[in-house]
């Protein structure tokens, strides 16, 4: 089984979708058989290579992070070079994991929609989509269930729904959630690592700067 | 007057048709409104890396040294942005999605709960509303809510509304009832 995996981060390597897609491979390698590549598409020359080797792939997973709502700009690029491809890939089997910095699954159900109409419209098998939010500190518990989203995937080709669930976080705030974040913010410790970020790079007291003002 | 951004993310000269009819027609309408066009093929905007340098090492400002901070500018000055594009593998153009992310030094990266949700704080005063103007020859209606949805949420993220969303053709009739509806 040939497994193309696609990090679809424009930050590459030093990325959350570098994480998630060790996890994933950490638990494919329990396969005997599976041959794994992986493409970071941060390159144009990369997505180029992409587009040429999906077509020989038995699955493909893309992890990518959630950017304005959707896909990031070079994954559409990669999308938009699939075009000659339409209702073509139909020995593939096609899933998604996105990750986003926001905590609630919710974010990522409108481009999951996307996804799916997509793997139609490349005629490929649709394995699911894995969200996983809150991916600016993953947890274990997800990262675990990212591993065996990788352990369960050559048995049937889909991810499995139980795993998906698991690896995803929650849905939505609960009352008490944002109650929490309500208080976390007025003491200040909700942007207790942007408040580091900032001052570490001595651009604190700019922070609420409006360059593009009119 | 009211000013109205377009961003049109037409990859290619293939509806450069569409794109004279929409010129002549907001013509007409210049006595109301004043419309600034950028023709995203035209112009040198990269793709965003995710440094982050305009949350936490020069807020607000993109470290990218390119066409964008034009654009970033007149959004800010506009009453309403629309995003102009074609159906492109179902979606919007990657580079009508590119200028999506490029959005981001508009807002700050601190997070606060609005309507129940995570989304970032505001930088501005005020932003745009936001419009989206989907060319698909099909009017296919499901792929259309795909799209809109995924604009919907982005109006939200950046405080704003959706207030526009249309699926047209390039019939004459159809630009000149988009230019009314801007």
């Amino acid at each position: 089984m040939q497994y193309l995996l696609f990090n679809g981060s424009p930050r590459g390597k030093t990325g959350n979708s570098e994480i998630i897609l060790n996890n994933l491979i950490e638990g494919l390698s329990h396969s005997s058989g599976a041959s794994i590549e992986v493409i970071r598409l941060s390159r144009p020359s990369s997505r180029e290579e992409a587009v040429q080797k999906i077509i020989s792939a038995d699955c493909v997973i893309l992890v990518f992070p959630l950017y304005t709502d959707a896909m990031p700009g070079i994954v559409m690029d990669f999308i938009e070079k699939l075009e000659p491809y339409k209702s073509s890939l139909h020995e593939l089997n096609l899933g998604f994991i996105v990750h986003s910095g926001f905590p609630e699954g919710k974010q990522s159900r409108a481009v999951e929609r996307y996804l799916v109409r997509l793997t139609t419209l490349l005629g490929a098998k649709y394995a699911g989509t894995v969200v996983a939010a809150g991916s600016m500190g993953l947890s274990t518990k997800q990262q675990k269930a990212i591993r065996d989203l990788g352990s369960s995937l050559p048995e049937t080709m889909v991810f499995d729904p139980n795993l998906i669930s698991r690896a995803s976080q929650f849905e939505e705030l609960s009352k008490a959630m944002i109650l929490i974040i309500k208080l976390l913010n007025k003491t200040g410790f909700m942007n207790l690592y942007w408040d580091k970020s900032l001052k570490k790079n001595g651009a604190f007291a700019d922070r609420f700067a409006k360059p593009y003002a009119k | 007057m009211r000013k109205i951004t377009i961003i049109n993310g037409c990859s290619d000269g293939t509806h450069s048709v569409f794109e004279e009819n929409l010129t002549t027609e907001i013509e007409k309408h210049k006595a109301t409104l004043s419309v600034e066009i950028f023709k995203l093929r035209d112009m040198n905007i990269g793709y965003c890396t995710g440094c982050w340098s305009c949350w936490i090492k020069t807020p607000g400002l993109c470290s990218i040294k390119d066409d964008m901070p034009q654009i970033l500018r007149s959004v800010e000055a506009s009453d309403r942005t629309v995003f102009l594009s074609p159906v492109s593998m179902d979606f919007v153009t990657a580079q009508t999605k590119k200028i999506c992310d490029r959005l981001i030094p508009l807002v700050h990266p601190y997070i606060k709960v609005y309507g129940g949700e995570c989304h970032h704080v505001s930088r501005y005063d005020s932003y745009p509303e936001l419009g989206l103007l989907l060319l698909d020859p099909d009017k296919d209606e499901e792929r259309f809510d795909v799209i809109r949805n995924i604009f919907e949420r982005l109006s939200i993220n950046l405080k704003s509304s959706l207030s526009l969303s249309m699926v047209i053709g390039e019939t004459e009739t159809e630009v000149s009832n988009a230019v009314s509806s801007l």
